[in-house]
């Protein structure tokens, strides 16, 4: 068995997962945060690909990563329209500012 | 040990994949982390590419760097100014440190998923995977996938229409 | 280049070319109006009509000339569709019957475009109205040319939306934009019925062609009419809840058609669409568009030779419907009113002769009524255009004198209608009259050779009271805002200028030979048009003479001169005798002049349904489910008192106790509601990996 086994997959897919989750929490940025997320989503894109190849041998995964970049795209045309409208509304996108709704 | 040309690239691409991230996640400037991310979408479009699944590939080129990406820009350009750009891209100091300690955990939850499901990874399923994916994909998606193929759509309709409504309004 | 090999290449441009005119008039055709005038409009309209009209004769005589058995052409456009297993192409198919078609669809349409030209004049609307009528010529065209059913629906479709566009022409009059509403409406049920069958035909032999596992590299276009026609058969002996799938397919379609051509229980749009500009109702709803049913039967013929029972019911409602709209017709006032319901009774014969399968003969009617109703119609639009827009013939009268051109075409028209040989409708109604006797519906036979008398009278009739006696134009009550208008125009009646006699005289031409081409065998004619058609739809049995026929002629002949004697009689020698007669069956006339109410009942039963049962649903709300609610309500109030009254007495002093803790420990949890998104994903993520390690640890293992 090569490297180009499902286990190389899997763990650059774990990888930038990780790396996704940590970005989203520490980021002050929206815009970082949002960098974080995109990752989460090409993480799991990746693994379905993976699986979709490697397990199943048929295209159902592969479906799926597609619906998920679509979703990605919607995600970021929706982010950027909320990022320009908070920062018209508070003059800043750090999300450490944005705590209307704090108790 | 026998290594191949296709494996010393697979590596390249890998690489080129997974070291971007740390820029991502650590650094400063927030341009950088943007095009840091460049290369992480490009690195995960020739992964693609290695799973013989070329059309998502073209897609994850066309729709992350040509549009999230471009959209990411647009962002930044749009809520900051240029010159203190050095300083945008914070990371709050505590909740890093909160941060690490979630990831690990989530390491831990996900290593111990892997190895219990029994690693090295056992085949199942022996179905022929087809060499172009493009066909095969579209017939999917007009008869087996219509209907969550119907319902992205009218989603990407909808995101349309709200982003401009969103990005629109005045502030009061 | 051979004639065959330019259509097959260039067929296509039949349809571009009316396409291109709606479109050039429709999207620049107030600028061009505006600085040009009205002139280019018309010519680019009727310029790219006669370009159809010069393409479909080419077409005529490619298919003419063709050896026998190669008499097919199909003009492939493009692949249009290719999913799955679903595939369709946008080609074009010209055979012996589309041929036909195309032919009176374009020269009746090239005639009504330039009799428009005139008649419009002035309107402000002038561009629109062309654009309007160059998309119905596309749709007709595509209607007619379609080489699949899909193609044929959009078609279909598509001349619905023009007839709905062109009837509530003038819509800033309200009467006209709703008429246009009642045509659309009620083509969209039976539009819903052709669709319906569409989709079973299709999804029948779907499940036998790739249902048997049978693998076909290239998907066959399921819906073209050539591989209908050879793989028809597969359905035949499926059945649908007890009934043969071929009857419940073509009583789907026969919906479709009983709705495009205005037969019971559908006709009601047609009356109603003469709300329309004169020309309008000359094309569309009389010579082409109601013409499609007819044509669509014809086109699928294999598949209703399939089922005995559709056919019998086409032939019914055809007949039923021709003595119906016939009588309807007898009592009108207004002359398109008259025109329209003569059309409706007409469309009857068509049907009548598909349902008893002489489809030659159905379409052989189609084709001599095309030519004597459009004449008809256009020569009521001269009429109204001399009578300055007054239509009621009660105020008519003596214009023979005003009007001679009118007159006479109007007469050959109405010989032909008649069936007064050798005027083309004798022969075209004989035909099926006949073939409806032979086939051995003798009822049905009973019914048309009562029609044909009543077609006569009330025929003759218009003619009475239309062209001769006095003029009765100052008779007419006026209404005041009508009044000057009256004075200055009263003796003004005169004959309409050349562009729109010219017309008259090449339908009225036609009107009177076209019967020539379909002379039936017993008279010595070599029934040309059967045996043109043949190739589409297969051999009759040589009919051996048969003294029966000639007995039947004569019959018919007798019919409708009796007819003619008749409204001669009643509206020129005797003109007091009808009011004595109406007054005489006072209730039956009022019966018939309202159209048997019918459109009455329709809203009895379908607009008033709805109403009433709007009405009982709200009866139900008032006084069963509030019943239900106010009980409930009034078990809850004594559940209440009694419970208050434990409450206060000791649960109260428990939750005072609880509320305090609450309210401290709610003081300090609020501390956790940071407002901050990051710290929430941090919670849930714990909580995840707490669950898994959960999990994991009293399960032992995942």
């Amino acid at each position: 068995m090569g490297i180009i086994a499902i286990q190389s997959y899997l763990i650059i897919s774990l990888f930038l997962f990780l790396m996704g989750i940590f970005t989203t929490i520490s980021r002050k940025n929206i815009i970082g945060i949002f960098m974080g997320i995109e990752l989460i989503l090409n993480s799991s894109a990746l693994n379905f690909a993976a699986f979709s190849r490697f397990s199943a041998h048929n295209l159902e995964g592969q479906l799926f990563s597609i619906f998920i970049i679509v979703i990605a795209a919607a995600e970021a045309a929706i982010a950027l329209a909320l990022m320009l409208s908070i920062y018209r509304r508070f003059g800043d996108i750090d999300a450490d500012k944005l705590d209307s709704l704090k108790g | 040990m026998n290594v191949e040309m296709k494996e010393i690239v697979f590596f390249g691409v890998a690489a080129m994949t997974m070291v971007p991230c740390f820029f991502v996640a650590f650094s400063r400037n927030i341009l950088h982390s943007a095009f840091a991310l460049f290369f992480t979408f490009l690195g995960a479009s020739g992964l693609y590419f290695f799973l013989d699944a070329d059309f998502l590939a073209l897609v994850q080129l066309i729709i992350y760097i040509g549009g999230v990406l471009v959209l990411l820009l647009f962002a930044i350009l749009l809520t900051k100014n240029i010159d203190n750009i050095r300083s945008t891209n914070a990371v709050a100091a505590k909740r890093a440190a909160a941060a690490g300690v979630v990831t690990a955990a989530m390491f831990g939850v996900i290593l111990y998923a892997f190895l219990a499901s029994g690693w090295p990874f056992r085949h199942s399923g022996a179905g022929q995977y087809p060499a172009v994916t493009t066909k095969a994909l579209g017939k999917l998606l007009l008869t087996t996938y219509l209907l969550p193929f119907e319902a992205i759509s009218i989603l990407l309709l909808a995101v349309l229409i709200g982003s401009l409504v969103i990005a629109n309004r005045s502030v009061k | 280049m051979s004639m065959k090999t330019f259509i097959e290449q260039y067929g296509f441009m039949i349809l571009l070319s009316p396409l291109l005119g709606s479109a050039i008039t429709g999207l620049a055709g107030r600028r061009i109006q505006k600085k040009y005038g009205a002139r280019p409009i018309g010519l680019i309209a009727c310029g790219s009509v006669l370009v159809s009209f010069i393409i479909a004769l080419a077409a005529f005589a490619a298919v003419a000339g063709a050896r026998e058995g190669e008499k097919t052409i199909i003009c492939i456009v493009f692949n249009w569709l290719s999913v799955g297993d679903l595939r369709a192409d946008v080609s074009f198919l010209f055979d012996p019957l589309s041929s036909v078609m195309i032919l009176i669809v374009t020269g009746i349409g090239f005639l009504i475009h330039a009799y428009s030209t005139e008649y419009m004049k002035g309107d402000s609307g002038y561009y629109r109205y062309f654009s309007y009528l160059n998309l119905f010529i596309f749709s007709m065209l595509l209607l007619v040319l379609g080489e699949n059913l899909l193609l044929m629906f959009i078609g279909w479709e598509g001349v619905g939306l023009c007839s709905y566009l062109l009837i509530s022409f003038w819509f800033s009059e309200k009467a006209n934009a709703i008429a246009g509403n009642k045509a659309f409406i009620v083509n969209r049920v039976g539009d819903f019925g052709f669709i319906l069958g569409i989709l079973a035909l299709y999804s029948l032999l779907k499940d036998k062609i790739f249902g048997g596992g049978l693998v076909v590299p290239v998907a066959p276009s399921l819906l073209s009419f050539r591989f209908l026609a050879e793989n028809v058969h597969l359905i035949n002996n499926i059945d649908i809840f007890g009934v043969s799938a071929a009857t419940v397919i073509c009583l789907c379609l026969f919906v479709g058609a009983t709705g495009k051509s205005a037969q019971i229980p559908l006709y009601v749009w047609l009356p109603d669409a003469m709300a329309g500009p004169t020309p309008v109702s000359a094309l569309i709803h009389a010579a082409t568009m109601v013409t499609a049913g007819i044509y669509m039967i014809g086109r699928l013929n294999f598949l209703f030779s399939m089922s005995g029972t559709s056919l019998n019911v086409i032939a019914t409602i055809g007949a039923a419907t021709a003595l119906f709209a016939a009588t309807v017709g007898c009592v009108q006032n207004d002359i398109k009113k008259v025109l329209a319901y003569s059309t409706v009774s007409q469309l009857g014969y068509m049907f009548l002769g598909m349902g008893v399968t002489a489809y030659s003969s159905g379409i052989f009617h189609l084709v001599t009524h095309a030519f004597f109703k459009a004449c008809l119609f256009l020569c009521a639009g001269s009429i109204i255009l001399g009578m300055h827009h007054e239509q009621d013939i009660r105020w008519m009268g003596g214009l023979k004198r005003y009007m001679p051109k009118t007159f006479l075409t109007f007469m050959i028209a109405t010989l032909a209608i008649s069936g007064v040989p050798p005027f083309s409708g004798f022969f075209s109604k004989d035909e099926i009259l006949w073939q409806a006797w032979k086939t051995g519906h003798q009822g049905l036979w009973l019914v048309g050779f009562m029609t044909t008398g009543m077609t006569s009278f009330y025929m003759t009739r218009l003619v009475m009271v239309t062209f001769y006696g006095e003029n009765r134009l100052h008779l007419r009550p006026s209404t005041d805002d009508r009044h000057d208008h009256d004075d200055h125009h009263r003796d003004g009646v005169k004959e309409s200028p050349s562009s729109v006699t010219m017309p008259l005289v090449i339908l009225a031409f036609f009107s009177g030979v076209a019967g020539f081409i379909g002379v039936p065998a017993a008279l010595g004619g070599g029934n040309h048009f059967e045996h043109f058609l043949m190739p589409v739809f297969g051999h009759h049995a040589v009919a051996h003479h048969d003294p029966m026929e000639y007995v039947l002629m004569f019959a018919s002949v007798a019919a409708s001169l009796g007819g003619i004697g008749a409204g001669v009689f009643l509206y020129r020698i005797r003109p007091e005798l009808p009011d004595i007669i109406v007054s005489k069956i006072k209730m039956v006339h009022r019966i018939v002049y309202n159209k048997y109410f019918v459109d009455e009942i329709y809203a009895f039963l379908f607009v008033s349904g709805t109403m009433l049962m709007t009405r009982v649903f709200a009866s139900f709300d008032r006084y069963v489910i509030d019943l239900f609610v106010d009980l409930t309500a009034h078990v809850l109030r004594f559940k209440s008192y009694i419970s208050g009254a434990i409450d206060r007495v000791i649960v109260d002093g428990l939750v005072n106790g609880v509320a305090e803790s609450f309210l401290f420990s709610g003081s300090q949890l609020r501390k956790i509601q940071t407002g901050r998104i990051q710290a929430y994903v941090m919670v849930l993520l714990f909580l995840v990996v707490l669950g898994v390690s959960l999990v994991v640890i009293l399960k032992g293992e995942v």
